[in-house]
């Protein structure tokens, strides 16, 4: 039961990334017919699917704003997500605060104030976990929401960065995740660079907090041009539909 | 990027299985790590890699699997093989089976430049990962995998190298088996084969290849008796308790239920180990082997606390012997006496084994056992016995050799281990001296004195027909200063000599005051192999007769050194001073320099002494060198003056040298180091260099200096000096160093005429404090630079380049500071350029050099107290008989010593004209306690040591045929600082107190598996002491009452009257003792007849004392009379 060695003095990360390169992403969006918009994002091994429905009439009349959209979030992690099946309640308060935060990155980006009195709801579902769960979901609601056509002034790309024995890595999968890391999840508007979300649940030096930022803000970047792509491939896709 | 999944089946604590899917990325950039690699630009340079690389014209490159890697570590480990490749299919395997330690020897091989070996990330590599078939053994898919990686370098190094796959699971055939590809340059070889092949006269690896491979039959053999033994376990009980699983010692080490920590053994008590538990548990005991559970000194291992109702007091005795284990006894006896109560443990994980290769002798007496199994016990006495296998241990008695151990199963006493080599016989001075190396750690390269060829190809030529000259391109490049007066003052025949001196007196009452270092690191690059070894060795290590370098002779000796008429290279720092001596301006470069004279340090003092003429100097160099002496020291006086005001302190250690018989190799003579003014003068002035620098160095580099820490001294290590200086009044205030310094100075003012009292002080205050080390200043806040003893805020290792690794680096980084260093001369390499700034590395070479500073002071201290033994044993020889094994025939060796530390059965005593230290015991192991004659005979001794031969001086005082309750007659009080012994019937009191002096017999203790050790036997009080002397009591003795002790106050009375001594005769005390004892067998015969009591009444009479020859002659008479009426 020794401990794994995180970085290699090779500098090679337990799946060969080095510290500064991401994981595969893939993505495809209008991935479900019944939603208004859909997304399916992998980080790795970590799948998640984005559902967006709205903006529509807000279900209870007890939240309705009268000048603005209201964002719901509403997200779950499939019990077999991960090698040992566990299922959660839906009053898990660990998925409550995901869901709290991803509303939280989502409402200064979108525009509300085009669709008073309505609701937007967001469906996020964890298929298969292997670290970096909040960045994938970000994305992939990102994804969900422009496929629905919702008004948004930019992207919301979220990436992840840690502290791997001495050295900063982004993107860290469940091995990095689980071993004591100081890991830090931001999520950034990639145009302007400004940032929605910063959360870190551990204990970091705050020598290190700067390495970490810079770090995450060049893979929301690269995050950005990925998403960017596949978004800009449908969009051509469709128009070419049009055309025809 | 191509991706792909590695995905296995794990079982899991709870005994599911689970599977893991893992995420494997292959990379095209993976680098070969060859100079040879075709491609251009290597493509080790299109990655951002530290690594060495393998070399550029190699025989062959060396690739060994997994079976080769796991068991014959210790043969990769050798120097000899360079140039391997370690896979990383081979490491991660070793990880996986938990092989750690395996595993660190082998990034060990790979961190050392000079072996040119590398990792290869094969299992990332896109060209070279195997993927396991169905059904595959992961032994036969490792494999494939390992001649894929061959077949790989042979492609993409175009063939230029062969590769030896060393296997001892596999042969040639099956490779082809395993791909039916080209596999031509590739080999396949076993370990024996290949050693056979290419180091046909390496005896040293074959040996090892050897006792490794024995070591291996025996591990199998163990395995196949597994069941075996576990039935046998569980039917009788015997064996340790296993360990707990290490998530649960995590997890428990931080919810403290456990506690972590370096397992230490107490080097005088074997049987008590402890760990530093942390600041809220302080230190924790481990008693006995049970509890200790496996862990050998130097573990880092878990600890459980076990009730308090067990938790003890840590015992005062002196260990009598120290190849003896102490039972339990000794400790419930401390734990009623000291209130000091710590908590017990004891041991159920162990983090990380820190096993080292050890020195060992075999067990006496078991070269005639049958079987293979030995025993051999370590030199280090913390270390347990250890198991070995070995077919002719006939060839192993009375060798020293060295042992590792491989495992140690919970069923079995004692570790199990294997023989790796013979270093010589025992007790021969080269193998004793090989073995304080091999203790230490000390790398083979630098015990044989040797550098490799390519790193004296790197060496300036000097000979005698070509000695080396500056060259006229560099010498425009430095300050000349070879027109100034420059002087060393060094110990006589003195090869590398650092630094110089140069002082003068400028216009309007300035000094002009100069410190010129030897500039090594002009000579030795950053990355050159020099360098790297330099780095690898440290320290030059001194040895009390030899030295092992740190640089080649050329250079330590010769290019680099500052000798005299000679044009030299240095580093200088040039002050301007004012007449009090404050600094107005200073400078610091690079110099040439020519040195007027080498001094001696007795020559130097000649002429601060004010000699016109010393020995060994012309009269005309005198004449220029003597003002400039005497104002040397003059301005150094004021520096240290101000510096010792602001808390400098002045500290003391006993450090001898020795003198060597011109032939024969004996030594002539011991002598403790001289403290000349002079001395004080050369160490102000480096002083003040070094702490000079130290401030430059970290404006240039803020959080990657090479600084000196001398950490403030944790109070409890103070409480040996508080309690000595509280025995002759004084009181010491240690909470900062300017306090300690003044109350040490007024001790000292005080009792002046006692100069050994003030130097025993010193150095117990010396050896309260924390050890100094180096530090890397990103590593430690800025408050906690400062160095204690010199009360300086900075402090670093400036001014010995020649001998000390960390003055290097400073000199590079005040190169780098005064930017001087063209960019056209340094042909540094871009792995290592950014050492001097990159914090955590310097921080991590600090750790190296502390360590490596610290062994070789370790050694440098065995060494000493070897040459102290051996010195010992030329001394107690008797010469008349050849036969010295018999101890009876000593000569006795008397010194005057000091008593130092008072224990329950003896005390220590210090010697300080050797710089000894040794136990003397009051009290033998049997209970006897013994007192030498003179000691009765109070003020009497002077003369004894002349005539006193064969230990006749001794009287046993023998208490083991009487009944317990008579034994109490002689009592070993133990109030802090004396040691009172009530000797039966004489009616006496000896007192020992802290810093009395005694005289006594040095002696040897001779062993067979150790080193011979020191101790020493009480001759006599020195004169002027104030032992109570011996009274008799006449009445007591006709009363029969004979051998009871006094009560306190009693004594206390005596000695406060405190008369004129009796003046008895040696004849007669020896006759009343005897006849004491006779009285005593026949008391205890009579009471144990009778069965009953001797009435209390009358035991303690007292009549007044009469102190009259007389007297004691008439109680002789009673005594006879006495005998009479009892028989």
């Amino acid at each position: 039961m020794s401990r794994v060695e995180l970085l290699t003095p090779e500098g090679l990360r337990v799946d060969g990334r080095r510290p500064a390169e991401l994981r595969k992403i893939t993505s495809t969006t209008a991935v479900l017919s019944q939603a208004d918009g859909s997304a399916y994002l992998e980080h790795g091994n970590t799948k998640v699917l984005a559902a967006v429905y709205g903006p529509r009439e807000a279900r209870h009349r007890t939240l309705v704003v009268h000048d603005r959209a209201i964002i719901n979030v509403e997200f779950n992690i499939a019990p077999f997500s991960t090698g040992e099946r566990r299922r959660r309640g839906k009053n898990d308060k660990r998925l409550l605060e995901m869901a709290s935060f991803i509303k939280q990155s989502f409402e200064p980006v979108v525009i509300t104030t085009l669709y008073p009195r309505s609701q937007v709801d967001i469906y996020l579902q964890v298929i298969q976990q292997d670290g970096g769960v909040l960045q994938a979901c970000i994305n992939a609601a990102t994804m969900a929401l422009i496929d629905a056509g919702v008004a948004m002034t930019d992207y919301v790309c979220a990436c992840t960065a840690g502290w791997v024995e001495r050295e900063a890595a982004i993107d860290l999968n469940h091995i990095e995740e689980s071993s004591d890391t100081s890991e830090v999840t931001i999520a950034m508007l990639p145009k302007s660079g400004k940032v929605t979300l910063a959360q870190m649940e551990s204990r970091l030096h705050v020598d290190k907090l700067e390495a970490l930022f810079t770090l995450a803000g060049e893979g929301c970047k690269q995050i950005h041009q990925v998403l960017d792509r596949t978004i800009r491939n449908r969009a051509e896709e469709l128009a070419q539909k049009l055309a025809v | 990027m191509l991706k792909t999944e590695n995905v296995h089946f794990r079982k899991t604590n709870k005994n599911t299985v689970v599977k893991r899917v893992r995420e494997v990325y292959l990379r095209k950039d993976i680098p070969c790590l060859s100079s040879q690699c075709p491609l251009k630009p290597q493509c080790h340079q299109k990655v951002v890699v530290e690594s060495s690389l393998l070399s550029q014209e190699p025989q062959y490159y060396l690739i060994p699997d997994y079976s080769v890697a796991l068991r014959y570590v210790e043969l990769l480990e050798q120097e000899e093989l360079t140039n391997i490749i370690f896979t990383e299919t081979v490491l991660q395997r070793l990880q996986n089976e938990d092989k750690s330690r395996t595993y660190k020897s082998l990034r060990q091989v790979v961190k050392d430049p000079r072996r040119r070996s590398v990792v290869f990330s094969n299992e990332h590599c896109q060209d070279t990962l195997v993927l396991r078939e169905v059904h595959e053994s992961i032994e036969h898919r490792d494999w494939r995998a390992l001649v894929q990686a061959a077949r790989w370098y042979r492609y993409h190094l175009l063939g230029k190298a062969p590769i030896i796959l060393l296997s001892e699971q596999f042969t040639q055939e099956d490779i082809y088996i395993s791909s039916n590809m080209d596999t031509s340059g590739i080999v396949v070889m076993s370990l024996k084969t290949y050693l056979d092949e290419y180091w046909p006269t390496g005896l040293v690896l074959h040996e090892l290849l050897g006792s490794l491979k024995e070591a291996i039959l025996e591990e199998d053999l163990d395995c196949q008796n597994k069941g075996l033994s576990i039935s046998r376990k569980g039917s009788n009980g015997i064996g340790y308790q296993e360990y707990k699983p290490m998530s649960e010692l995590e997890a428990g080490v931080k919810s403290e239920r456990f506690f972590q920590g370096v397992l230490r053994v107490r080097a005088n008590h074997r049987d008590q180990a402890f760990i530093r538990g942390g600041a809220n548990i302080g230190e924790i005991v481990i008693v006995g082997s049970e509890h200790r559970n496996r862990a050998v000194h130097g573990d880092m291992v878990v600890v459980e606390l076990l009730n308090k109702s067990s938790w003890v007091a840590p015992s005062t005795y002196i260990s009598y012997d120290p190849e003896e284990i102490h039972g339990a006894g000794d400790d419930e006896e401390g734990q009623h006496r000291s209130n000091e109560i710590k908590p017990t443990g004891r041991v159920v994980g162990i983090m990380s084994r820190n096993w080292r290769p050890y020195v060992a002798t075999l067990q006496e007496g078991s070269e005639k056992e049958l079987g293979s199994f030995h025993l051999v016990l370590p030199l280090d006495p913390v270390i347990p016995k250890i198991r070995i296998r070995h077919h002719d241990p006939k060839a192993l008695v009375n060798q020293r050799i060295v042992v590792r151990i491989d495992s140690w199963p919970s069923s079995s006493q004692y570790p199990n281990g294997h023989y790796v080599r013979s270093i010589g016989p025992a007790h021969d001075l080269d193998t004793e001296i090989s073995a304080i190396l091999i203790e230490h750690g000390i790398s083979v390269s630098q015990t044989t004195q040797e550098f490799s060829e390519g790193s004296l190809r790197e060496m300036p030529i000097n000979t005698s027909d070509n000695p080396w000259i500056p060259e006229p391109s560099e010498l425009s490049r430095r300050r000349d200063l070879r027109k100034h007066v420059i002087f060393s003052i060094d110990p006589p025949n003195c090869q590398d000599i650092d630094d110089a001196i140069s002082i003068k007196e400028i216009s309007n009452g300035n000094i002009e005051f100069g410190v010129h270092i030897a500039d090594v690191s002009y000579f030795v690059k950053e990355g050159s192999l020099t360098d790297l070894e330099a780095r690898a060795r440290g320290t030059t290590i001194y040895l009390s007769d030899r030295r092992f370098d740190m640089l080649p002779k050329v250079l330590s000796e010769q290019v680099c050194s500052l000798r005299h008429h000679v044009d030299r290279y240095a580093m200088s720092v040039i002050w301007i001073l004012d007449h009090e001596a404050n600094i107005i301006d200073a400078w610091f470069g690079r110099s040439v320099i020519r040195s007027a004279c080498e001094m001696e340090y007795e020559q130097a003092q000649g002429l601060l002494d004010g000699k016109d003429v010393v020995s060994g100097l012309d009269a005309k160099l005198c004449k220029q060198l003597k003002p400039l002496v005497i104002l040397l020291a003059k301005t150094m006086r004021k520096i240290r003056a101000r510096r010792i005001a602001g808390g400098g302190l002045e500290l003391e250690s006993s450090e001898v040298k020795f003198k060597f018989k011109e032939e024969g190799g004996g030594i002539s003579d011991i002598l403790p180091k001289q403290s000349l003014e002079v001395h004080q003068v050369i160490e102000e002035a480096m002083v003040m260099a070094n702490s000079y620098v130290a401030k430059k160095i970290y404006e240039g580099f803020r959080d990657s200096a090479m600084l000196r820490h001398h950490p403030p001294p944790i109070d409890s290590h103070f409480k040996m000096l508080l309690r000595a200086a509280e025995s002759r009044g004084f009181t010491i205030d240690t909470s900062s160093n300017l306090a300690l310094a003044n109350s040490l100075r007024d001790c000292a003012a005080k009792s002046q005429d006692d100069i050994e009292f003030v130097r025993l002080l010193k150095t117990m205050a010396t050896m309260a404090m924390s050890e100094a080390c180096y530090i890397s200043s990103g590593s430690k806040p800025i408050n906690e630079y400062a160095h204690y003893g010199l009360a300086l805020d900075f402090y670093t290792h400036f001014t010995s380049p020649i001998r000390r690794y960390a003055d290097l680096v400073v000199h590079r980084q005040l190169m780098a500071c005064l930017k001087s260093t063209e960019p056209s001369r340094s042909h540094v390499s871009p792995i290592t350029s950014d050492l001097l700034k990159n914090g955590f590395k310097m921080e991590q070479l600090a750790d190296h050099l502390n360590y490596k500073n610290r062994e070789s002071k370790l050694a440098q201290k065995d060494s000493t107290e070897l040459f102290q033994t051996l010195y010992v044993l030329q001394k107690t020889k008797n010469p008349a008989a050849i036969n010295a094994e018999s101890e009876a025939e000593d000569v006795l060796f008397v010194e005057t010593g000091i008593i130092s530390e008072i224990r329950e059965n003896g005390f220590f005593v210090f010697v300080p004209r050797f710089g000894i230290k040794g136990p003397v015991y009051l009290k033998e192991k049997s209970g006897e306690i013994i007192i030498p004659l003179s000691v009765l005979q109070g003020g009497k001794s002077s003369k004894e040591g002349v005539d006193l031969h064969n230990g006749d001086h001794l009287i046993t005082v023998s208490g083991c045929e009487m009944d317990t309750d008579l034994m109490t007659q002689i009592c070993l009080r133990v109030p802090p600082q004396v040691l009172a012994l009530y000797p039966p019937g004489l009616l006496c009191t000896v007192k020992f107190r802290l810093f009395d002096k005694v005289r006594i017999a040095l002696r040897l203790k001779r062993s067979y598996a150790h080193r011979h050790s020191i101790y020493m036997v009480l001759i006599g009080l020195h004169h002027n002491t104030s032992a109570t002397p011996l009274r008799n009591k006449s009445q007591m003795l006709k009363k029969g009452a004979v051998g009871r002790q006094l009560k306190e106050d009693e004594v206390n009375r005596i000695v406060q009257q405190d008369p004129e001594l009796a003046p008895l005769s040696k004849q007669d005390l020896i006759h009343l003792i005897q006849e004491q004892q006779k009285q005593f067998e026949k008391d205890s015969k009579i009471k144990r007849m009778r069965k009953q009591p001797v009435s209390s009444e009358g035991l303690y009479y007292q009549t007044p004392l009469d102190d009259s020859l007389y007297v004691v002659m008439e109680s002789f008479d009673r005594l006879r009379i006495n005998e009479f009426t009892l028989s």
